[in-house]
């Protein structure tokens, strides 16, 4: 594909294209089956472009070992892109953030002799020769597939680098890496601090803008977070004047951390307003290229989150991480409509002819390809404001005409928004959003003036003809637009979505509505005869885990680790030996008393197989892990006479993402110290032993399993169904568990820490026959024995369900 | 989200603008590089003096915030384009001829402690 570009737009192939684009991760989604649902939806909800991190350690987790295979095979990712006409942008990295462990570096790189990470020290710049060396061999697997793909049309190096130098030639590295692939398209770096970082060193300057990062505030009244988005043209254009204006991350969720919010709340709170308003005022600045960041959520699977987000990184997305269509979805495809009909890539900045009225915001563009202007209207006020004589709703935005010429006449103002035009031969129908407030002014082809009311019904219709030409008006509310799908130049009404390949699903028995210019409405009745599925698991098969917290368990041939002078571990940050849990055992005196810990994340000690300490919370404040100190008394009733030992087991949550603090921050067992200032001998081993035990020599169990085989009807994997299903553990009783779907680890259930009890199971791992094990690490107080505790768990009830279920109609 | 790294952070502080004022040690910022959060002015220190929450104000917008009263719940909004005079209230001879450096530290509620380290010769003018 030739890709070209000026100050106004990408030109791809020859013609200028506005880049309406969505990141989706593969490594959170998973699969082709939901590669081609989430990917369809894009399409279909008007987006032209598709984003691809491309993260390293999920295809390099060991040194030497490369992972292509099933779901973690880009090829047909981008298969599926092609197919379904979407753009790509590519970003390989090396470091992605992502909120992923170590910013997607593969953790055995920071056990390397003489590696630097992104060549970086404290912030100051440090050139790895052995770090490039690698990141050449990640840059050599992946950019030979890239480049078989010619929907590619622009390339990221890094991501949000900095330096407190600010290195160039590190990206100019990387730039020619690049292009010695034989990569044409323009390469970018994405400026997290929109300061021009690296625009001279990169085709195109394009950066982050994201206003809303703490959920605590109230975004509707801390609008001066919208300052850079609002004079983004004049910031980005003193650091580069010809080429278009470009956010590779724009603002249209948010995630959550551990001991967060919660999506429901912050989908609740950034609502579709935000993303109505970030996406029309980067329009608004002359931004041609943007990129809705994240477009669909998904899914941390195995220990792949970074240390600061829990299992679900829905992202309060447009697209849920279930795959459902959200509010501001449905907005965003108002927008990709309007901008299907309205190709604003060539548009300049006018001086606007008319009061600003206070916490308002307002920008004129003349658009040299449909030779009109284009009003952009912001109200933040939390009350209804006149505005350039349109009213707005509170914190509503506007992209309104002023002299747009249709073939039959020409709307001279509008004070309500035009959702989409569909056009065949001479006739022209344009659907506007009727506006109980608004009014619209149009001009005939005979001269003659009139303005229009829009308060109208659905459907309502005002037509304008002259010779050899019709243009047909037709309003709709925003709640009918909300439900209504573009295919093939039809529209779709209510449904709930539609894929490009002109089948559209609904969730109940709906009335659909049809319209194309040439035939006009047509109505079917879609009838659907499907429930929601629940399925209850009870009477699970349990057994024992982790021998290793017993005493007498064989660790001599385990990784030796020794403590310094002041208690602190050598070789905590063990890479070689990384695992979500990790035991630490050693040998200890009779006579201590009293043992000070630090340890991240989350840990438990046990001297000679009794509990000492369970600790299940994990803090993290200004974007960083707290560690925490903890003293504790030790009884001596559990000691031996002689040969007393002591365990320490680690859950480790993830390693930093790295884009605050070092991704190399050590995890696992940090300090240890006894009244006796003992020095122990460790050893450490990763994993937890999974065996199935159905005894327990330990005077109380602490590690169990739960497994359970299960069935999903046929029904739900049929062709014309899409129904995500959902693992329930509100109901448990038990408070950590880890989640193994088909033996893929895909949760971790920490009550009270996350805002997370449904769990997702991804269609790529869930089959008509399955296997569920919950790994459970629970010591509850009022159970007193082995069998006590077998009972308690066999008895729980953990439902599996459907979330929705959805039909497809053709 | 961004924490912003040294060399660009030094550009919020208006070089040439250390001076001596009506008693006080006085220089200027101003916000060029994005919309910003302050949730605590911890301490500025010029060459070895340190100036404690006690003796710091900010004047910005005509309004005079003491830095003891800058919190959490009484941040700095502090905007892109925004300028501010930071003022050190106590009479001492810590400016010297020449170049002077300068800390800063201050809390925001994303990043956490933030620290700006940066050189000016003091303006006679």
């Amino acid at each position: 594909m030739d890709v070209k570009f000026d100050k106004y737009s990408l030109i791809i192939d020859g013609k200028r294209v506005l880049i309406k684009s969505g990141t989706i991760h593969y490594f959170r989604v998973f699969g082709r089956d939901e590669w081609y649902d989430r990917l369809s939806k894009m399409k279909a909800g008007g987006y032209n472009c598709v984003d691809f991190y491309l993260c390293w350690s999920f295809h390099n987790p060991k040194k030497d070992f490369w992972d292509f295979e099933t779901y973690k095979d880009i090829k047909p990712l981008f298969q599926v892109a092609k197919e379904l006409g979407l753009y790509m942008i590519v970003r390989p990295g090396p470091y992605i953030n992502a909120e992923i462990s170590a910013g997607g570096l593969p953790y055995w790189l920071m056990k390397e002799k003489d590696v630097v990470l992104r060549n970086r020290i404290d912030g100051d710049f440090v050139y790895s020769k052995e770090y490039m060396q690698h990141l050449k061999d990640w840059y050599g697997k992946v950019l030979p597939i890239v480049r078989e793909f010619d929907n590619l049309i622009l390339i990221q190096i890094e991501n949000e680098y900095s330096t407190n130098g600010g290195e160039n030639e590190y990206i100019k590295e990387l730039y020619d890496i690049v292009r010695s692939y034989g990569i044409n398209v323009p390469i970018f770096h994405n400026d997290a601090y929109i300061a021009g970082m690296y625009a001279d060193d990169v085709d195109i300057y394009a950066c982050d803008i994201y206003p809303y990062i703490n959920p605590k505030t109230n975004w509707r009244e801390e609008t001066y977070a919208f300052d850079t988005l609002d004079n983004l043209e004049d910031m980005a254009r003193t650091f580069k004047e010809n080429a278009p204006l470009f956010i590779m991350e724009l603002q249209s969720g948010w995630y959550d951390k551990w001991l967060g919010y919660g999506y429901d709340y912050i989908r609740e709170d950034m609502g579709a307003s935000h993303i109505n308003i970030m996406t029309k005022t980067a329009l608004s600045q002359g931004v041609t290229i943007f990129n809705h960041y994240m477009c669909a959520g998904g899914t941390n699977i195995l220990d792949m989150s970074s240390d600061e987000v829990y299992t679900s990184y829905d992202f309060a997305a447009p697209i849920s991480e279930l795959g459902i269509i959200k509010e501001n979805f449905k907005k965003a495809k108002e927008i990709n409509y309007f901008l299907d009909s309205f190709d604003l890539s060539v548009t300049e900045s006018k001086e606007a002819d008319f009061e600003v009225a206070q916490n308002c915001y307002a920008k004129v563009r003349k658009d040299l390809v449909n030779n009109c202007d284009w009003l952009f209207l912001r109200n933040f006020n939390s009350c209804e404001t006149m505005l350039c004589g349109v009213t707005l709703e509170s914190f509503d935005m506007k992209i309104l005409p002023r002299n747009l010429e249709f073939s039959a006449c020409t709307i001279l103002n509008s004070g309500t928004e035009i959702f989409t035009v569909l056009k065949n031969d001479n006739i022209q129908s344009v659907f506007l959003f009727a506006d109980e407030k608004n009014s619209i002014t149009i001009k005939t082809q005979d001269g003659s003036v009139q303005t229009y009311s829009t308060d109208r019904e659905d459907f309502e219709e005002l037509v304008f003809e002259c010779e050899n030409a019709l243009t047909r008006f037709i309003f709709i509310t925003r709640e009918c637009a909300a439900n209504c799908w573009k295919i093939d130049n039809k529209l779709v009404f209510g449904v709930n979505f539609a894929y490009p390949d002109s089948r559209f699903a609904t969730d109940k028995t709906s009335k659909v509505r049809t319209y194309s210019v040439k035939n006009g409405f047509s109505d079917k009745t879609c009838s659907f005869d499907y429930n929601k599925k629940r399925i209850k698991l009870s009477d699970f098969d349990v057994y024992f885990c982790a021998p290793e917290i017993e005493r007498g368990y064989d660790f001599s041939s385990w990784k030796k680790v020794t403590h310094n002078h002041d208690f602190t571990l050598q070789d905590t940050f063990s890479c070689d030996v990384y695992s979500e849990f990790v035991w630490y055992k050693g040998k200890i005196s009779n006579s201590l008393r009293e043992i000070s810990i630090t340890a991240r994340h989350i840990f438990a000690i046990y001297i000679n197989g009794f509990e000492i300490l369970n600790r299940n919370s994990y803090k993290h404040d200004n974007l960083a892990s707290v560690d925490e100190h903890i003293s504790v008394d030790v009884n001596p009733e559990v000691f031996l006479d002689e040969d007393n030992e002591i365990t320490v087991l680690v859950q480790n949550l993830g390693f930093d993402r790295g884009f605050t603090n070092n991704i190399g921050t050590p995890r696992g067992l940090i300090y240890f110290k006894t009244d006796t200032n003992e020095y122990i001998d460790w050893h450490i081993r990763g994993r937890i032993t999974l065996d199935k035990r159905e005894s327990c020599d330990t005077q109380a169990p602490y590690i169990a399993a739960l497994e359970k085989n299960f069935q999903i009807p046929d029904e739900y994997f049929k062709k014309d169904v899409f129904a995500p299903f959902v693992l329930d553990m509100e109901k448990t009783p038990f408070r950590r568990a880890t989640i193994f779907l088909n033996d893929v680890k895909i949760g971790r259930f920490i009550r009270h820490n996350a805002n997370q009890s449904k769990f997702y199971l991804p269609k790529e791992f869930l089959k008509q026959d399955n296997n569920i094990k919950i790994v459970i690490w629970e010591k509850s107080h009022r159970i007193k024995g082995v069998w006590d505790f077998k009972n308690y768990l066999k008895n729980v009830i953990i439902n599996v369900e459907a979330h929705k279920v959805y039909k497809f109609f053709n | 989200m961004a924490v912003v790294p040294d060399f660009l952070i030094k550009r919020v502080y208006k070089k040439g603008s250390l001076r001596e004022q009506d008693g006080a040690v006085e220089f200027d910022l101003k916000n060029v590089l994005g919309p910003g959060v302050i949730c605590g002015l911890e301490y500025v220190q010029i060459n070895d003096y340190k100036f404690t929450k006690e003796a710091i104000s900010f004047i910005t917008q005509g309004v005079e915030l003491f830095a003891n009263s800058v919190s959490e719940l009484n941040p700095i909004r502090f905007r892109l384009g925004q300028e501010g005079t930071m003022r050190l209230l106590e009479e001492v001879k810590c400016l010297k001829d020449g170049v002077n450096k300068i800390i800063i530290e201050f809390l925001n509620p994303e990043a956490g402690r933030m620290k700006i380290t940066l050189e000016d010769n003091l303006n006679l003018a």
